[in-house]
């Protein structure tokens, strides 16, 4: 296993350094002059600009310039903001925990509910209620997000006047950063009403964020749930008298989890696009929507950082998926 | 196996027959296929069937709810938007775009995608390393993310859109190919068609091609939903077709600040999206039961 284990840490450097290049050459086919855009609508002189041009490296060869690009992004320089002129690292450290808080309280949402459901939708096969959770995880599976914020706006919000339509927190709580998860801030500052108006805020974007992964994980619950109760070994653990629960739970839940927490780790990529359209509708201050932002404004340092950012995100815990697997995954720990 | 020798003997199914019996038991499955075949006719009949030109304006009809709502106007079914513009009639015409679109980024995907996996199956050595690397850091990026920075970059249309999310839905195709590919490189009757002097590209079509058929069909078909759903989405984001294009996700985005007073008009353009998409899928899982491929997940 060590050398499994290796092989797939290895062969995630490639891969980012193949991120790095994509992002590099991708912006690179833009439209535009980035010095004319660095230097304002005013325009430069012919001179300024074949300075700016050497200040910047942009008279350099395209490969000095990647590698040097490369460089920088190991050093964690990943440019400065063409709009609001702070390091792109700095923006996005700030904007982050409030994507994390979202999506961790989404992927719980998920997994809490898609479980038992896809469980009880296995052991009750064929039967109404397994009906009802496959029809219902088909509907999550195939809805447009988007318009589901909007339905959910249109009851909750507009209707019933439950739930608040946009950010984090009211504006008449002052509550300071500290962690940025808004949750656990206005813990620490112990204002109750604050921390029930954040949980208020959270509710609607989380519930539209985890429905894809709900209806993604229900479906693979369900399926691997089947696979396992067909076994052999369940069909000893039935014969020697043991009661139907412990089949389920201690036999046959336990196995059937183990390609469930795979598709879990993998749900990482639609949280990220589902984070852009979510963050858009709901007004949360994030990095969907900053960086959706940026695509407007043609901020481009800040679009090749936040793509950086976010796919090696995306690799970091595929792999650590990868490695989960490895480790739990006892017929894969034998082979040594 | 051969189509010639079927049409003489009834009792010998082709493999296409098998599978169509197969599919035809999953009564959902063509439950999604009539509701698709529905959507495909409604699209193409659209301007028979529409009672307005999707642009034309009512002026004294702003915001007429639909027939079931009280204060409907005649000749308006599903009442209309902002501008007068009979909603019935833009969301036929919207259809056309999503699902002759959803029918060429699947097709512009599929074709790229099985050339640059045969590709790398056939030739096996660097070639295969290179493409296997660089669909990996494709997939490594979310989609939609991937097709805001190419529309980003290319601009914002239809066809930029419809470019973008053909490239986000390659790598599955070419991975699909190129493990169907190597798992029946050295099959005999490849081995034979090879020593008759087939090579390359005919090789692929001729003799690989129609047995490796069955994983690209089902992912095909998922891709087709997933093509529809990221299409609207980009419209939706103001990234895609721009107005007043009747595109379903567009629709959306322009109706969105009059969510409050004219309820319908947010809601009905998400649910053509949504019957359009949950049909594929349907279809989609009825197909993958009834080829059974190994899968690429």
């Amino acid at each position: 296993m060590p050398q499994l284990l290796l092989r797939r840490l290895l062969l995630v450097i490639p891969t980012f350094i193949g991120i790095v290049a994509l992002t590099f050459f991708l912006i690179r086919l833009a439209p535009g002059d980035p010095i004319l855009l660095i230097a304002g609508e005013h325009g430069v002189s012919a001179e300024r600009y074949a300075e700016l041009q050497h200040q910047l490296g942009f008279d350099r060869p395209i490969f000095i310039q990647f590698a040097d690009y490369l460089w920088q992004v190991l050093n964690g320089n990943l440019g400065i903001s063409v709009v609001t002129q702070t390091p792109v690292l700095e923006e996005f450290g700030k904007l982050f925990p409030a994507t994390l808080e979202l999506a961790i309280l989404a992927i719980i949402l998920a997994v809490v509910i898609a479980i038992p459901a896809g469980v009880l939708a296995a052991v009750k096969r064929n039967t109404l209620i397994d009906h009802s959770i496959t029809a219902i995880s088909l509907v999550g599976y195939s809805m447009p997000i988007f318009w589901w914020a909007l339905l959910l706006i249109l009851l909750f919000s507009v209707n019933l006047g439950w739930m608040p339509v946009a950010g984090r927190l009211n504006f008449i709580y002052d509550i300071d950063s500290v962690t940025g998860f808004m949750l656990i801030d206005t813990l620490i500052a112990g204002d109750r009403e604050a921390f029930i108006d954040a949980l208020y805020h959270l509710t609607l974007p989380a519930v539209v964020l985890a429905t894809i992964p709900l209806a993604v994980i229900t479906r693979m619950t369900r399926s691997s749930m089947l696979e396992v109760l067909k076994q052999d070994y369940i069909r000893t653990a039935r014969a020697k008298g043991m009661s139907e629960t412990s089949v389920i739970f201690k036999h046959a839940l336990r196995n059937a989890l183990i390609p469930v927490i795979t598709v879990i780790g993998l749900q990482t990529s639609i949280l990220m696009t589902g984070a852009i359209l979510t963050e858009t509708i709901f007004s949360w201050p994030g990095i969907g929507k900053w960086l959706l932002e940026a695509v407007y404004r043609r901020d481009y340092p800040v679009v090749q950082g936040g793509v950086l950012l976010i796919a090696g995100l995306v690799i970091l815990v595929n792999m650590a998926v990868d490695v989960l697997y490895l480790v739990i995954n006892p017929s894969l720990r034998q082979q040594k | 196996m051969s189509n010639a020798t079927s049409v003489e003997d009834v009792d010998v199914l082709t493999p296409w027959q098998e599978n169509w019996y197969k599919l035809r038991a999953n009564k959902i499955a063509i439950a999604g296929l009539i509701v698709l075949m529905m959507l495909i006719t409604s699209a193409i009949f659209a301007p028979l069937i529409a009672s307005h030109a999707p642009n034309e304006q009512f002026i004294d009809s702003l915001l007429a709810p639909p027939f079931w709502s009280e204060g409907s106007k005649a000749g308006f079914v599903l009442g209309t938007d902002d501008l007068g513009r009979d909603m019935l009639s833009r969301l036929l015409y919207g259809a056309r775009y999503s699902l002759f679109l959803g029918f060429a980024i699947v097709l512009i995907s599929l074709v790229t995608g099985v050339a640059i996996g045969a590709l790398a199956g056939m030739k096996q050595g660097i070639t295969e390393t290179v493409i296997l690397r660089l669909m990996d850091i494709m997939l490594a990026i979310p989609a939609i993310l991937l097709a805001i920075v190419i529309v980003a970059i290319l601009g914002a249309s239809l066809f930029n859109a419809a470019m973008a999310v053909s490239i986000v839905l390659l790598p599955h195709f070419v991975r699909i190919t190129r493990a169907a590919v190597i798992s029946e490189i050295n099959k005999d009757y490849v081995l034979a068609s090879r020593l008759d002097g087939t090579r390359g590209w005919k090789l692929l079509f001729r003799t690989l091609l129609p047995n490796i058929s069955a994983p690209l069909i089902v992912q095909a078909t998922l891709s087709f939903s997933n093509a529809i759903l990221d299409i609207a989405a980009l419209g939706f984001l103001g990234l895609g077709a721009q107005p007043p294009t009747p595109e379903w996700g567009t629709l959306l985005s322009t109706s969105r600040e009059f969510i409050e007073t004219a309820p319908w008009t947010v809601t009905l353009p998400g649910l053509a999206i949504l019957i359009t998409v949950l049909a594929s899928n349907l279809l989609g899982d009825g197909l993958r039961d009834a080829l059974d491929p190994r899968i690429d997940q």
